[in-house]
């Protein structure tokens, strides 16, 4: 009798998993991270793709993504394709999906071959977001750039074409002879990624603004929708931010993703509209405050250019109205043009610049390195913020 | 043998019993004079743990502050037991962050707590007159309410009038004012010709005629009952008190007048009250027009309550008095389709209408 009663008491205090041991994740599939107003101009290629439907009904996209996701062994969770229900807490909490946050277009042309020099580029990420703590706890970027010649400017239609080809049976692979689609990588991204359920406490990019030096630069299409490209940046830096540092977030906005497609995996559907993102405990606000471009050299064969890109970055937690950084950081990229090269794209180089910037910041949280924070700010008090933030880092984990 | 069957079987059952716990999640500060204190490092511990205090407690009030008037009324009856007891109503552990001000000699901390909503709105049904009610003094009610979709537009053509004016002034004589307040002026006659000089433009509303529906009642049930069972009400269920004819005559009235009919309303007052049912609800529940959330992309609708009243007739009393009143409340429902959209909003209506009710029976301490 005694016996009994101990064991009951153990299982009671020391609750064990009947069910399997591995975290159950839902599959949600494909969406844009944006919010719905903005598609038709921020994924104006990839959205009317997302209405061809192929013989089974699914769109060709989620199509692709599916047989990648399905070759996908990831050894801490398992992917599962089934309805999630939100009443059975932390057990079927988690879901992820594939989410496109920005594609463009540029060409630029060479007079002498009288060649198109034509470049799309996609950015991706694999997110998982937590119904129950309401944390996006993962967030893998990775993104995809197809540069190709050709002898006629493309219309529209021959640029969703090619992008079409990209999604589904792919392109050849600049670096090797494999074909790669947009989703050649999930496969891989999963199988090496470690999902961590548990963090602390969760920072945020709760603002975004464009400064006056920097909005000239910025092309005629985003200009009118400056909130498109106010999501595009705060995606940049978070998702970079999350994956250096392992920590959660809340995101900038719910968007198409979180608002609609991962929250349609949950049987619930009367409760799950109801679930709004969180105020985060920690805040970061962004402001870009400028670009520059400069004709460092100039030459009959090459040009070499810089293109800057100027960021202020303010850490804080607004209720202690404690400031862990608040400083300004530039990033520089170099790049030599050849001399008839022209309609040179200076947003993407400003895009890149700051992207690389985004980048280069959340590796150098956890271990600074001396030559980078010099060149970004060469001032005493960004390094020493620097520490505050990693101290910040270890206290969201 | 018995007795440890028993004991096993509560255990098992408690392993196994899913609790749906609504938490609340706020962040609460607190902020200690170090003046009361010999010095920071000597009192660590003991400045910490008073400044946490401090913080879960303001956590708290921020919670209490987001209850309408009718439940903070209703919190004060239970305020000193939560704030005395606040540990037992949430999980307040975490330290997001402090902060040691040597200027102003301060020290704050900011913690997380996850308020038990369940166990608070509990606490607050325990307290109210009519959960105190003996099991003979159960509460019987009556859902009257319907939704109302838009069913038509009328929109008028602006009236315009032409109006074809002769002037003949006829001067009289202008006096100065010779003392100050004095006035004279000039008058002068108007005589209606028939010539163009001008016009007037009367701008009509829309009329909008509305159709009443009992499609999405379930969905008013759904987001009522559990609130009004939980304050100690059972429902009756409409149909089962030959109401047919007023029924039909409420959506009537509601669709095209907005309102009930003086005739209608003493007819179903008399109806319920034969049958010894004490409370009522009546109301319209408005369905917006359809839309697509811009974030998302998903279906999306708006409702409101016109308006809401709980009747409720004292035993020995003659007339029936309106206990409650909500009107203005809208609520958002997504969806992936529009009928799902509805039904969200519209449950989600109800619920805030059911707790809003219950919030003022018991500040009026109405059993």
């Amino acid at each position: 009798m005694k016996k009994v009663t101990f064991y009951l008491i153990f299982f009671l205090i020391f609750p064990i998993k009947i069910i399997a041991s591995e975290k159950k994740v839902f599959y949600a599939g494909f969406s844009f991270s944006g919010n719905y107003i903005d598609k038709t101009s921020g994924i104006k290629y990839t959205d009317p793709l997302t209405n061809i439907k192929n013989e089974n009904g699914i769109d060709i996209i989620s199509s692709s993504l599916l047989k990648s996701v399905k070759k996908a062994n990831p050894s801490s969770f398992k992917i599962d394709y089934n309805f999630a229900d939100i009443e059975k807490g932390l057990e079927e909490s988690v879901v992820m999906a594939v989410v496109l946050d920005h594609e463009d277009f540029f060409t630029e042309y060479e007079s002498i071959t009288k060649t198109y020099l034509n470049n799309i580029q996609m950015f991706f990420q694999i997110i998982f977001y937590d119904f129950k703590s309401r944390k996006l706890i993962a967030s893998i970027p990775y993104d995809v750039s197809m540069p190709f010649f050709t002898k006629k400017e493309l219309n529209e239609s021959e640029i969703r074409e090619y992008i079409k080809t990209f999604y589904t049976t792919g392109l050849k692979s600049l670096d090797n002879d494999k074909t790669l689609n947009a989703f050649s990588i999930v496969e891989e991204i999963l199988n090496n990624f470690v999902l961590k359920e548990k963090y602390k406490f969760r920072a945020g990019v709760t603002k975004v603004n464009f400064e006056e030096k920097s909005i000239q630069f910025i092309p005629e299409k985003f200009k009118k929708n400056q909130n498109y490209l106010k999501n595009v940046f705060a995606q940049l830096f978070s998702s970079r931010l999350s994956l250096h540092n392992d920590i959660a977030l809340v995101p900038y906005t719910e968007g198409m993703a979180i608002g609609a497609k991962m929250k349609q995996q949950f049987v619930n559907s009367d409760i799950i509209y109801d679930i709004e993102l969180p105020k985060p405990d920690f805040n970061i606000e962004i402001s870009v405050r400028g670009f520059k471009k400069v004709l460092a050299k100039k030459s009959d064969v090459n040009n070499i250019f810089f293109w800057a890109s100027f960021i202020n970055l303010n850490i804080f937690q607004p209720d202690l109205d404690k400031t862990f950084m608040n400083d300004n950081l530039k990033n520089v990229i170099k790049k030599s043009i050849p001399a008839q090269i022209e309609n040179i794209n200076d947003w993407y180089k400003f895009y890149i610049a700051t992207y690389e910037l985004f980048d280069g910041y959340s590796l150098n949280i956890n271990n600074p390195n001396k030559e980078w924070i010099n060149k970004t700010n060469d001032s005493d008090i960004f390094a020493k913020n620097i520490q505050n933030v990693k101290k910040l880092m270890e206290k969201l984990k | 043998m018995s007795k440890i069957f028993k004991f096993s079987s509560i255990l098992i059952s408690l392993i196994f019993f899913n609790f749906h716990v609504l938490a609340f999640e706020e962040n609460g500060k607190g902020t200690v004079d170090l003046a009361n204190y010999t010095s920071f490092e000597e009192n660590k511990n003991e400045i910490i743990k008073d400044a946490k205090v401090l913080a879960c407690k303001n956590a708290l009030q921020k919670y209490v502050s987001t209850f309408s008037i009718d439940k903070k009324k209703n919190f004060e009856k239970i305020k000193s037991k939560v704030n005395d007891n606040y540990n037992q109503y949430m999980v307040c552990d975490s330290v997001i962050d402090e902060n040691l001000d040597v200027g102003e000699n301060k020290f704050t901390i900011l913690m997380k707590a996850n308020i038990d909503e369940n166990k608070i709105d509990q606490a607050l049904v325990e307290v109210s007159a009519i959960a105190n009610a003996g099991a003979d003094e159960v509460s019987d009610i009556v859902i009257l309410m319907f939704s109302a979709k838009t069913k038509s537009i009328k929109q008028k053509d602006d009236k315009v009038t032409k109006v074809d004016q002769t002037t003949k002034s006829v001067d009289v004589e202008q006096t100065e004012a010779s003392k100050e307040g004095e006035t004279q002026i000039s008058s002068e006659t108007t005589e209606t010709n028939v010539t163009t000089t001008g016009g007037n433009t009367v701008s009509s509303s829309e009329v909008i005629t509305y159709e009443v529906t009992d499609i999405y009642n379930e969905s008013i049930e759904a987001g009522m009952v559990e609130i009004l069972n939980t304050a100690g009400f059972e429902l009756i269920d409409g149909g089962d008190l030959d109401l047919e004819e007023q029924i039909e005559t409420m959506k009537v009235d509601y669709g095209e007048q907005g309102k009930l009919s003086k005739a209608v309303q003493k007819s179903i007052k008399k109806n319920i009250a034969s049958e010894e049912i004490s409370f009522y609800v009546q109301g319209i529940f408005k369905i917006g027009s359809q839309e697509v959330d811009s974030a998302t992309g998903m279906k999306m609708v708006n409702v409101s309550v016109v308006s809401a009243k709980m009747m409720h007739k004292r035993e020995g009393k003659k007339f029936w008095k309106t206990v409650a009143t909500v009107a203005g409340n809208q609520r958002k429902g997504k969806g992936t389709t529009y009928d799902e959209a509805i039904n969200n909003a519209v449950r989600l209506c109800s619920q805030s209408v059911a707790k809003q009710m219950v919030q003022k029976l018991n500040a009026k301490g109405i059993k």
